[in-house]
């Protein structure tokens, strides 16, 4: 195996192995360990390289000979000297190295492309979940939307519904004053009416009064017509009566001059009372036209308070279903965080998955630099794979491990599928 | 309490069982963790990789379950997918259960009612 191939191969374990440290902190780390990570690939593939080196075996060369010496035919050319020491070495074709590098490599190949799956499937799911969890944001902002043009469309309506306020104060303030004047009225009316029934009070005593007198009259005009039948010669009793007639007639002549003023101010009063009625009459138009206009104005305020009350159903309605959208939007983005925490756990498991790696290329590096001997490289190397195949962590590494190098299964266990895995078991 | 020597799993599951309602404590290794206890903490679960240096998570289990504090306290084991023998050993040891990383979050809530239905 030529040493540029060695040399790009041990370059390509170096790079995909910091790749996979690199994409594995791409879960939300820091990016120095990322610089780190490109920094060391060239590194760790130089690195890895001299520790494969062997060292040359010495070569001891004759000295120049002299200018007037002919060449010796023995010394012409140089002839590799073995050192005290230096075993036989084996052919290429027998060679440890050579051997099982091939296998090692193979092995660290699909390893670093589980390396590589995983990242891939851990970073698919983390932009699912950020996907989700974004579209669940642009969902409830959308609602959000649709109930602030709710509000914009209620708020300008409660602009008009301002003018409709002033115009229902007005219409109550009439209506109060409207109130107070009836009651006015009423009153003033009564105290006509009760100035009507003192004066018929006054009425009937009068009438009373006339009545005794009337009898009174009758009785002097009885013992007048008596004392008239007694006299016939003498007519001083009759005299006497005429004087109590007339007596009588002029106070009843005052009676009836008391009584004239009050039958005029019983008419005056009735007249009066007719007017005002007439007048209350036109009134009553003008207060039937104003609150017929009242009820207009309450009418057109009813209407408009419906529809306001229709609108706040329907801001109700729309707030109802932003929250109820951004209740179950908000349920949708907890799951997808949560979904994206145990996502991070894949970090761990490419840790790891590299560790197998590095220390796999470690022990490499170890056998490389201490052991020459052939048969126990050999050994190393095979104990190297199944010390590997001991440090997996997950099922796609044993199957690399079993395409690689041919087994039918990591040493020990039986080879699961991910499918047959349960999650979790409680004993 | 978390017991793990990754700090990418001490974060996600200390933030993700805060979600569930859960207060957590953390260690990064059975010996922090036997450390914490020892000084009077009385988690309800203890939740542990399998996988640390020093005492893995089986050797834990078994070193808290020779504590009558602990003795009933479920113990889950964090493992991955393929360490089945690392189950049995963890169930010799005591744990009360396993769970694969990454544990899922709708049946590491589901686990956790059952063990805790209290909270």
């Amino acid at each position: 195996m030529s040493e540029t191939f060695l040399r790009t191969l041990l370059k390509i374990i170096a790079v995909g192995a910091a790749a996979g440290l690199a994409s594995g902190f791409t879960c939300g780390w820091t990016l120095a360990p990322l610089i780190a990570a490109a920094a060391m690939a060239p590194l760790g593939a130089d690195w890895a390289w001299t520790a494969f080196q062997t060292p040359a075996p010495e070569v001891k060369t004759a000295p120049p000979p002299a200018a007037d010496t002919p060449p010796s035919p023995v010394l012409a050319s140089p002839e590799p000297v073995a050192t005290p020491n230096a075993a036989v070495q084996p052919s290429m074709d027998d060679n440890a190295w050579n051997t099982h590098l091939p296998d090692l490599v193979s092995v660290f190949e699909g390893l670093s492309q589980n390396i590589i799956v995983d990242i891939t499937r851990a970073s698919e799911r983390f932009i699912t979940q950020l996907g989700t969890i974004e579209h669940q944001i642009l969902a409830t902002n959308a609602l959000h939307a649709t109930t602030l043009d709710d509000l914009g469309e209620i708020d300008k309506k409660a602009q008009d519904h301002l003018q409709d306020r002033d115009e229902l104060d007005r219409s109550i303030v009439d209506a109060m004053s409207f109130g107070d004047q009836i009651h006015k009225e009423i009153a003033e009316t009564r105290t006509t009416l009760r100035g009507v029934v003192d004066n018929v009070q006054d009425l009937e005593k009068e009438v009373s009064q006339i009545g005794r007198v009337a009898k009174s009259v009758n009785m002097l005009a009885l013992n007048a017509g008596i004392e008239a039948a007694r006299a016939g010669e003498a007519g001083a009793g009759f005299t006497i009566i005429a004087r109590d007639i007339r007596a009588l007639a002029a106070e009843t002549q005052a009676l009836t001059d008391r009584l004239t003023p009050l039958i005029e101010d019983i008419q005056t009063t009735v007249v009066d009372y007719s007017s005002q009625r007439e007048t209350t009459g036109k009134k009553d138009d003008g207060i039937r036209a104003r609150l017929a206009r009242q009820a207009d104005v309450l009418t057109r305020v009813k209407e408009r308070l419906y529809k306001v009350s229709s609108q706040h159903e329907r801001l109700i309605d729309s707030q109802r279903k932003a929250i109820s959208g951004s209740h179950a939007s908000g349920i949708e983005i907890e799951k997808a965080i949560r979904i994206s925490l145990t996502t991070a756990q894949f970090g761990d498991i490419l840790r790891q998955q590299l560790e197998t790696i590095i220390n796999g290329m470690s022990d490499l590096r170890a056998i490389a630099a201490t052991q020459r001997d052939d048969a126990i490289v050999r050994q190393k190397l095979l104990e190297v794979l199944e010390k590997m195949s001991d440090l997996y962590v997950m099922s796609a590494q044993r199957k690399a491990h079993a395409d690689s190098v041919g087994a039918s299964t990591a040493p020990g266990a039986p080879l699961p599928t991910p499918d047959d895995e349960p999650a979790m078991e409680m004993f | 309490m978390i017991v793990d020597d990754s700090p990418t799993v001490l974060m996600s599951m200390e933030q993700l069982l805060g979600r569930f309602g859960y207060q957590v404590m953390k260690a990064d290794s059975a010996e922090a963790a036997i450390k914490t206890l020892e000084a009077g903490a009385a988690p309800n679960l203890i939740i542990t990789d399998f996988n640390m240096p020093g005492r893995n998570g089986a050797e834990l289990i078994r070193a808290l379950r020779g504590n009558s504090r602990f003795r009933f306290t479920p113990m889950l084991v964090l493992t991955t997918e393929s360490q089945r023998d690392r189950r049995d050993e963890a169930k010799a040891a005591g744990a009360t259960g396993w769970l694969v990383k990454p544990a899922d979050p709708v049946q590491l809530e589901s686990v956790l009612k059952k063990l805790l239905p209290n909270g």
